[in-house]
């Protein structure tokens, strides 16, 4: 089975894209023999998380066999502060999400400065759901990409209890290589396909990671 | 009458905002202002037709109040960001248009310069978040559009180099500039209306991303005769936008 395990679906803002909305990803999924793929709606980083989750559940209700929904979390509007309270982690599970997206750098948070991102890694790691850090969308776009070395500080900061976690890995070629091996090192840590770019040094870099920590990523 | 030119509406997670009709005007009313000119998030950054939409929602709720920028996610969307601009402008009668730019994402190139002709055509001032070395290199090209400046050349925190986005605007008769900065440094206002008169430089407060009151109160407590400031603080984007006080 092939498994993507970083698409997206919802617009995206930066040119004409042919394809939008859950029927045309799966349909594109399926002319690439992909079988299943985790998804987030792009709402969720461009627009308001919570609305883009609303759109992912219902686009994985409608292909429960294709899209598994993932959750993309932020900071509440006009706070920086995130209250468990408010979105309790309970909610996501009964919904029938099956992991996290953190995207700090769209979200205007610091990943080292908010708490919030302990209490999504500890109830993710209790649900046994991996927790996506895409360092950037696609391209740098609008926002720099999320510094890797940040991330490995993170996972050195939680030391023995990090929880089960996954960079995708979109390097740019004078970035995060380095980054991105440091980051490996923590058995947990797994990294996704689109680290190569093309650049014959992303490609060997992840050549070094075993095979069970790598994941396909499409770029849908 | 005082007119805020710069106001966001609708929601946006990078800057951490969910502001709707009711509460910006709720917001004006403490402020004394009579109408803001809104760029909805959700077309600046995500969706330009449902955004736009949305804020033409929000115009009917508030008719005597909400002011209409068309607003584009990117400029490079050739005749569907024309058709959407010649929408907003005909059904939904919004009276300018707003753009964004940034540092990975400059929209000083070719792509740009139909919308601006068009604007031109169709006398819709275009509220830009640009630099002043953006705004050179579009008003070198369509001269005849109405160009605001945003925050006087910030980009992208809302507070620029106030002093060259002056020098760039002396060169350009149809360059204004917004008020709206997230400093407030000392002589800025005074000194874009000592260069380039009081009917080029219009007042924004960017709210609900900055707080109002101060940006307020340094076009409001500037040393400007009663006329100056009333061409300052409503006069001249209205002037711009064709709407009448």
């Amino acid at each position: 089975m092939i498994f993507d395990a970083n698409a997206f679906l919802g617009k995206w803002p930066y040119w004409p894209t042919p394809r939008s909305t859950a029927a045309e990803v799966v349909e594109e999924l399926k002319g690439l023999r992909i079988e299943r793929a985790a998804v987030c709606s792009t709402r969720s980083i461009f627009v308001n998380w919570e609305d883009g989750n609303c759109e992912t559940q219902a686009a994985a209700t409608s292909f429960p066999e294709v899209l598994i929904p993932f959750a993309c979390l932020g900071t509440q509007e006009l706070s920086h502060s995130w209250k468990p309270s408010d979105y309790p982690f309970d909610r996501y599970v009964v919904r029938g999400f099956r992991g996290i997206r953190l995207y700090p750098q769209h979200h205007s948070y610091h990943l080292l400065f908010e708490s919030f991102v302990d209490e999504i890694l500890e109830d993710a790691a209790a649900c046994r759901w991996p927790v996506v850090l895409p360092l950037r969308v696609v391209m740098n776009w609008g926002v720099p990409a999320l510094d890797p070395a940040v991330i490995t500080s993170h996972v050195l900061r939680e030391g023995p209890h990090q929880k089960r976690a996954k960079p995708h890995s979109a390097f740019g070629p004078l970035r995060g290589v380095k980054g991105f091996a440091d980051t490996l090192k923590h058995s947990r840590w797994h990294a996704d396909s689109r680290v190569c770019d093309g650049e014959s040094k992303d490609i060997a870099c992840s050549l070094t990671v075993q095979p069970h920590r790598l994941t396909i990523d499409a770029g849908l | 009458m005082i007119v805020d030119a710069h106001v966001h509406i609708g929601k946006s997670t990078r800057l951490q905002i969910n502001m709707d009709g009711e509460g910006l005007v709720r917001i004006a009313d403490s402020l004394g202002v009579d109408k803001l000119c809104c760029t909805d998030l959700t077309a600046l950054f995500y969706d330009m037709h449902e955004g736009n939409r949305l804020l033409f929602d929000e115009m009917r709720r508030f008719p005597d109040r909400i002011l209409g920028y068309a607003s584009l996610h990117s400029t490079r969307f050739d005749e569907e960001a024309l058709d959407e601009i010649r929408r907003c402008r005909e059904v939904y009668g919004m009276r300018g248009l707003k753009i964004y730019s940034t540092p990975e994402m400059s929209i000083a190139e070719s792509a740009t310069i139909p919308i601006l002709e068009l604007c031109a055509e169709l006398k819709m001032p275009i509220l830009a978040h640009t630099t002043p070395a953006e705004c050179e290199y579009l008003m070198a090209r369509v001269p005849e559009v109405q160009f605001i400046m945003a925050h006087a050349g910030g980009q992208p925190f809302a507070h620029g180099d106030w002093n060259r986005a002056i020098m760039v605007a002396e060169r350009f008769p149809n360059l204004y500039l917004d008020t709206a900065c997230s400093t407030v440094d000392t002589g800025f206002v005074e000194a874009c209306v000592r260069a380039l008169g009081a009917d080029r430089v219009i007042f924004g407060t960017d709210v609900p991303l900055l707080d109002p009151w101060p940006q307020l109160a340094k076009v409001r407590e500037t040393q400007l005769t009663d006329a100056q400031r009333a061409l300052l603080m409503g006069g001249n984007i209205l002037r711009l936008m064709g709407v009448s006080a």
